[in-house]
């Protein structure tokens, strides 16, 4: 079974429970930091802040609010990091979590060019990279991510993914943008948005559904050509070669 | 944030030189059946060595270079960056094979092998020049695979490579005047193939500067960036437009007579100085967009 997690947006009261519940489970260091202009804290990511609270405004005129909207891992279904990394250090496991083998990884830190979500860092005294472990040693024994857990309004729930998608289907026929069920191939992390604000305005990239897997095939393509290419430029001057000259034997 | 720096735009650049200097020499090569001995070894060796330095480069950007066997031995080869590394190793080899093949290196000990690299010299001189471009193309295709919408557009590996080839060009065109020898092809020919290439370029460059989506393209077109006036001023102004377009015209003005020394090597250089910073602009500014 794939895990899912359901983010539903309106009901986060940005307490940061989750931020602090991961730190504790996960051992992961505390930041030294400050308050960023928009209040969120840490301002981003890092290879020790595997989520962080966004606050962000969304919405226009009478329907501007102030919403928070949490970030980790999107655990995608065709992951974009697991794709591009070249030793298969990032993996994607049976239950959808994806995972990274410190032992393999050699620190390109090419998953972090290729997450659209800006989700792997470089930690630069491991020399490798660090994110969001989905609490695969929680919910490998039956528990919650430490984030869902330490939620207090229920803006966090975890299941399996196809109920998880069941449920964004539901918000998505009641008129709420939901995010994470098309763009990139889908998300395991799934946001449902409030009515009349769009997940770009969260900070979530407008995705297509081209998934890594296409992309990558238009990459080889490109190879190929460039292939074709060589061997013509070179068939082409040889065929010009003018048939009097003589060849330099070898000294 | 930066994470590719210096390191990754010189083995960029590097990787682009060694490929269009390697299938400049052996097209080169080929239209001579062999006759440009002297150019050919020079040549293959100039590539092999960028492409060596550039790999140098690339293994110390690694967070940890003592595991980078592992895509050679391990790899995941659904990874751009797997296959990129096999198109280079294999690149390398076929380069110091048709290299060795033309060389003295090794004396009398190495004859037999070299002799058996010059019998096939043909079709090292073939699959180099596949791999040679397979890798300019390349290190257009790693950026296409990221988030930086700077670096999506499809232009941006032909643009790598057409850049490729025109460095590798200019450097060709500086050891043909080093070496003397008789290419077969009058001093007008050579420079058209100069100009050809950089009109296409131009081109492209102009098609990559178009497709790049709104938000992002700012970083490089807007010459308030540093980055576009990099761009701009260096890559299209200095390298295309002088380098490749303007100075070749000017040795087409005097047809039967060979380019003077100054010119073929300031034309290299600006070529160079061009090419490098196309590289270094992009993936400062993708980075930055």
């Amino acid at each position: 079974m794939e895990y899912g997690v359901l983010v539903v947006v309106d009901r986060c009261i940005g307490c940061r429970a989750c931020q602090v519940a991961c730190h504790v489970w996960n051992g992961t260091e505390a930041e030294s930091t400050e308050f960023s202009p928009d209040y969120t804290n840490p301002p981003d990511l890092t290879s020790n802040v595997w989520t962080v609270v966004r606050f962000v405004e969304m919405g226009e005129g009478d329907g501007l609010r102030w919403y928070f909207v949490k970030r980790q891992c999107m655990h995608c279904v065709e992951p974009a990091c697991v794709a591009a990394c070249p030793t298969g250090a990032l993996h994607k496991d049976k239950d959808g979590i994806v995972l990274w083998d410190s032992k393999k990884c050699i620190g390109c830190r090419y998953c972090v060019e290729a997450c659209p979500y800006g989700v792997p860092h470089f930690d630069p005294l491991d020399k490798t990279i660090r994110k969001c472990t989905f609490c695969a040693d929680r919910v490998r024994e039956g528990l919650e991510p430490a984030c869902v857990a330490a939620c207090p309004t229920d803006a966090l729930i975890f299941g399996s993914l196809d109920e998880i998608r069941a449920r964004a289907e539901e918000y998505r026929a009641k008129g709420h943008p939901v995010y994470g069920l098309e763009e990139g191939g889908g998300t395991s992390w799934i946001y449902v948005f409030p009515k009349e604000t769009a997940p770009s305005d969260a900070g979530l990239p407008r995705l297509g559904p081209e998934t890594p897997r296409e992309r990558i095939d238009k990459g080889l393509l490109a190879l190929a050509m460039a292939a074709v290419a060589g061997l013509a430029a070179w068939g082409v001057s040889r065929g010009k070669a003018a048939p009097a000259a003589q060849e330099v034997k070898v000294r | 944030m930066v994470e590719w720096g210096i390191l990754i735009a010189t083995y960029l650049f590097l990787g682009g030189l060694a490929g269009g200097l390697f299938a400049s020499t052996a097209a080169l090569d080929a239209i001579t059946r062999g006759g440009i001995r002297r150019t050919s070894k020079l040549g293959a060796l100039v590539s092999w060595v960028s492409m060596a330095i550039g790999l140098i480069l690339l293994l110390a950007d690694l967070g940890r270079p003592e595991h980078a066997f592992r895509i050679m031995l391990a790899p995941h080869m659904e990874s751009p960056m797997a296959w990129g590394a096999w198109v280079i190793v294999i690149f390398t080899v076929l380069g110091l094979a048709y290299w060795l093949g033309l060389s003295d290196f090794g004396g009398e000990p190495l004859k037999p092998l070299r002799s058996a690299l010059n019998r096939i010299k043909d079709l090292l001189g073939a699959l180099g020049s596949m791999f040679g471009l397979m890798t300019a193309a390349y290190t257009g295709i790693l950026l296409g695979f990221s988030r930086q919408s700077l670096w999506r557009p499809w232009a941006l590996p032909v643009l790598f490579t057409v850049s490729g080839i025109a460095t590798g060009y200019a450097v060709l065109m500086y050891l043909v005047h080093r070496t003397g020898e008789d290419v077969g092809l009058s001093p007008a020919g050579l420079s058209k193939v100069e100009l050809i290439v950089g009109v296409i370029e131009l081109l492209v460059a102009l098609l990559y500067v178009a497709t790049i989506p709104t938000p992002a393209r700012g970083a490089i077109a807007s010459l308030t960036s540093v980055n576009g006036v990099l761009f701009w001023l260096g890559f299209v102004a200095v390298g295309l437009i002088i380098g490749e377009i303007l100075l070749p015209a000017i040795s087409l003005r005097t047809p039967e007579k060979a380019p003077s020394p100054a010119l073929v090597l300031t034309t290299a250089a600006l070529v160079l100085i061009g090419g490098y910073i196309l590289r270094y602009a992009v993936l400062y500014a993708g980075q930055v967009a």
